[in-house]
């Protein structure tokens, strides 16, 4: 809380500085013009009151004005907006800490393309949890040691995909008594796994991990081949026909790739023909299936694709 | 002999004066043109390495070489990494008052220099590059008019000083 108290406008932090949230997990933070302040705690959602109090109710809430928009967005664009241009395009900025806010407004579009946003409304402001450890249990059908199997993570949204990939990253890189750590390199389109703010990044990845951050998975996936000789590429959600051949040329230099994908069950990644294309060739060794059923990033099953047969399965 | 040496005091400081007011313009030029090339830095560190305003000043403070510069943006950076809520235009204005008072610029000028932090870091980089041109085209006309102004009255102050001096001698005498 402490991490993102300086970047709130003066009205709010005077407002939340006294908020006592020890113990709990602060997930999200709404702030939206002339509506109340609707904060997320432990899943469920609380209204901040003008006294500074959280409840479930909505009495006497602080309501968000222009300013208190304004104010914030100069502060966690450290006064430089212009510095986001990119990632304004896309809805979202990453801020110092990993936290990702995400930003609505009226956009401007200009040749058919998002040109920038303006009249900035809403704010919603997604704090980052690493989860030390949340891996563990997949690690194990991951490492091959001294090598890893080429690995796609499968799960519906908010199922903790990324959360599970980061904490593999960071396992493969660190390394461990039993298991020498490799060079692994992230391309990290939407700066989700590593959050990189000024290129530094904020959650833990590893000793030997390289972030490229920013940057398209395709082109990001190539200038690493040729770049940093890694011996694990990792990408956050493929699905295009030029991720699948992107990761066709990984896998043919040798290198072992982990990527994650926007799907339930087989029958869904069967309707993503290049990924299913991708599996048809073998391209990938294992599919590690994730849900939330008992809480985020839950281990479903483990699908092993040389010996057609599932290598884990939740009861 | 007393009257020798007070003669020849008046005259010296006479002629110092004379001597000290070109220098002071010739350094508020120096400060200028120091100023002016900050604005540089700024733009390339806006356009080429899209860092954010508080990195830029940094790294303007340490590039500049006029002293007075530097401090700027060094206490600009300070102000700027404390977060404390007050807005960049607010904190640019104080820092740019505080800086003027010391370099004793005038009214036109410090308001033309204050006004660019109304529009610092809010807008697409295109504009903020934009300002900062718009920002060193009024320093450039400032530059000249100091540089006409130094060219034509230094030899003047100069002389006057030694001039002055020797006429409140003889009037002395």
């Amino acid at each position: 809380m402490n991490q993102v108290m300086n970047f709130f406008s003066n009205s709010l932090r005077e407002r939340m500085q006294n908020l006592n949230l020890e113990g709990k997990m602060l997930q999200e933070i709404r702030l939206r013009v002339y509506k109340p302040v609707i904060i997320y705690i432990d899943n469920e959602e609380y209204f901040l009151s003008v006294n500074g109090e959280i409840s479930k109710e909505s009495i006497s809430p602080m309501i968000i004005l222009p300013k208190d928009i304004t104010d914030t967005l100069e502060l966690m664009s450290e006064y430089s907006l212009y510095s986001y241009e990119e990632e304004l395009k896309n809805g979202y900025i990453t801020i110092k800490g990993g936290h990702r806010v995400g930003i609505v407004g009226k956009v401007v579009i200009e040749n058919n393309k998002i040109k920038t946003l303006k009249n900035i409304s809403g704010l919603n402001i997604r704090i980052s949890h690493q989860m030390m450890g949340c891996a563990d249990k997949i690690l194990i059908h991951v490492l091959n040691s001294p090598s890893i199997y080429n690995t796609l993570i499968v799960s519906p949204p908010k199922c903790g995909k990324t959360t599970i990939l980061r904490d593999i990253t960071r396992q493969i890189s660190d390394g461990n008594p039993e298991f020498k750590g490799l060079n692994v390199s992230i391309v990290d389109e939407r700066s989700e796994i590593a959050a990189c703010f000024n290129g530094m990044p904020q959650n833990d990845v590893g000793i030997r991990t390289d972030v490229l951050d920013g940057c398209p998975k395709v082109w990001g996936m190539r200038i690493l081949l040729r770049s940093m000789s890694p011996d694990v590429v990792v990408v956050d959600e493929i699905g295009g026909e030029e991720d699948a051949k992107a990761i066709r040329d990984i896998l043919n230099a040798g290198i072992k790739v982990i990527c994650s994908l926007h799907a339930s069950d087989f029958e869904d990644i069967k309707s993503k023909k290049y990924v299913a294309d991708l599996i048809n060739e073998k391209a990938f060794e294992k599919i590690v299936f994730l849900s939330n059923k008992k809480g985020m990033g839950t281990l479903d099953c483990v699908w092993n694709i040389a010996n057609r047969r599932w290598d884990y399965k939740h009861d | 002999m007393i009257k020798i040496i007070g003669m020849l005091i008046v005259i010296a400081t006479s002629a110092g004066i004379g001597f000290y007011i070109p220098k002071l313009h010739k350094n508020k030029i120096e400060f200028l043109i120091d100023m002016r090339q900050s604005f540089y830095l700024l733009k390339n560190e806006i356009n080429y390495s899209i860092n954010t305003i508080v990195v830029s000043f940094f790294n303007i403070y340490e590039k500049a070489s006029n002293q007075c510069v530097k401090q700027f943006f060094y206490d600009m950076y300070e102000k700027l990494q404390e977060k404390s809520g007050i807005s960049l235009k607010s904190t640019w204005e104080t820092g740019v008052n505080e800086l003027l008072c010391k370099e004793k610029i005038n009214e036109n000028e410090a308001k033309h220099i204050t006004s660019f932090g109304n529009s610092l870091g809010y807008l697409d980089r295109e504009q903020q590059l934009k300002n900062i041109d718009f920002l060193v085209e009024g320093l450039d006309e400032i530059i000249l008019m100091h540089k006409e102004k130094y060219e034509k009255h230094s030899k003047l102050y100069s002389r006057m000083g030694i001039l002055v001096g020797l006429m409140a001698t003889v009037v002395l005498l």
